[in-house]
């Protein structure tokens, strides 16, 4: 299993399928399982699929920059559908695109699918130390 | 002032995803301070990370949300974060810390509103953002 970084149990997210191309841009697939963490209580937090994505940036940036220690450091943009309820049993898709990177900064536009629903997206910047 | 029993009258939200011990002054439609403490007993610090204990800045956002939430003087309805904007995470955050949540009002259209939240352990910013609540008719 391919994890996004150096979390570790229950904060380590269930990424797999993860293909990046040479212009730092990924893919990934997610899945839930009723008994993870995260989806303990009915509904999963936003807070989660914040960093569902930000751990497929991290792996991207992982594969660059795998030296570096990464640091979540600003979030913009996020936006939810709420509708969307069902988490388990489905498999999420999780898409980063690199918009800059900028000295010790890296930005990158994640959205999550479920098949063609759009479910969050945001836009995420990491420090790199 | 709420203490943690009024708190559960009037969030949802429990163990492991509460993220707000008291909330210490409120002036509806203006301003709210919450505190929570951090304890390396919290379920995610197992995992974030295994040998350096750092509260994860969605967790962090996660408390300005909870707490931003009882600036509106809203009855019967339940608020439900739908956006998040110019979230910055300035310093870590560890166990032992006690976050300081001030969270103010910008605006309320319909069900919409919106609050900007500065966290702050020891009176220095660790960490801010712009959320964005809708608020639905409870059992809805």
């Amino acid at each position: 299993m391919q994890s996004g970084g150096l979390q570790g149990y229950p904060f380590e997210m269930n990424i797999h399928n993860f293909l990046c191309d040479s212009d730092g841009n990924a893919t990934a697939k997610i899945t839930f399982s009723g008994n993870d963490f995260c989806l303990s209580k009915k509904y999963i937090l936003p807070s989660y699929l914040i960093e569902c994505m930000g751990q497929v940036v991290e792996k991207c940036l992982s594969n660059s920059e795998n030296s570096k220690k990464r640091y979540l450091a600003r979030i913009d943009e996020f936006v939810i559908n709420r509708d969307f309820k069902d988490f388990i049993g489905v498999t999420l898709t999780v898409i980063a695109k690199k918009i800059i990177k900028m000295g010790n900064l890296s930005r990158y536009c994640t959205e999550i699918y479920c098949e063609n629903t759009k479910i969050c997206s945001c836009v995420i910047t990491h420090s790199l130390s | 002032m709420y203490t943690i029993n009024q708190i559960y009258t009037m969030l949802p939200h429990r163990y492991p995803f509460l993220m707000v011990d008291r909330i210490l002054s409120v002036e509806p439609e203006k301003k709210v301070v919450g505190l929570k403490n951090v304890t390396v007993n919290e379920p995610y610090f197992q995992g974030h990370f295994p040998d350096e204990p750092i509260m994860p800045g969605v967790m962090i956002t996660e408390a300005m949300s909870q707490i931003g939430g009882f600036v509106f003087d809203i009855k019967n309805k339940r608020g439900y974060v739908v956006g998040i904007d110019k979230a910055k995470f300035v310093k870590p955050v560890i166990p032992g810390d006690t976050l300081i949540v001030e969270a103010t009002f910008i605006t309320r259209i319909g069900n919409m509103g919106k609050v900007k939240a500065v966290a702050k352990v020891d009176n220095t910013k660790v960490a801010s953002a712009e959320i964005t609540y809708s608020f639905k008719d409870l059992g809805k």
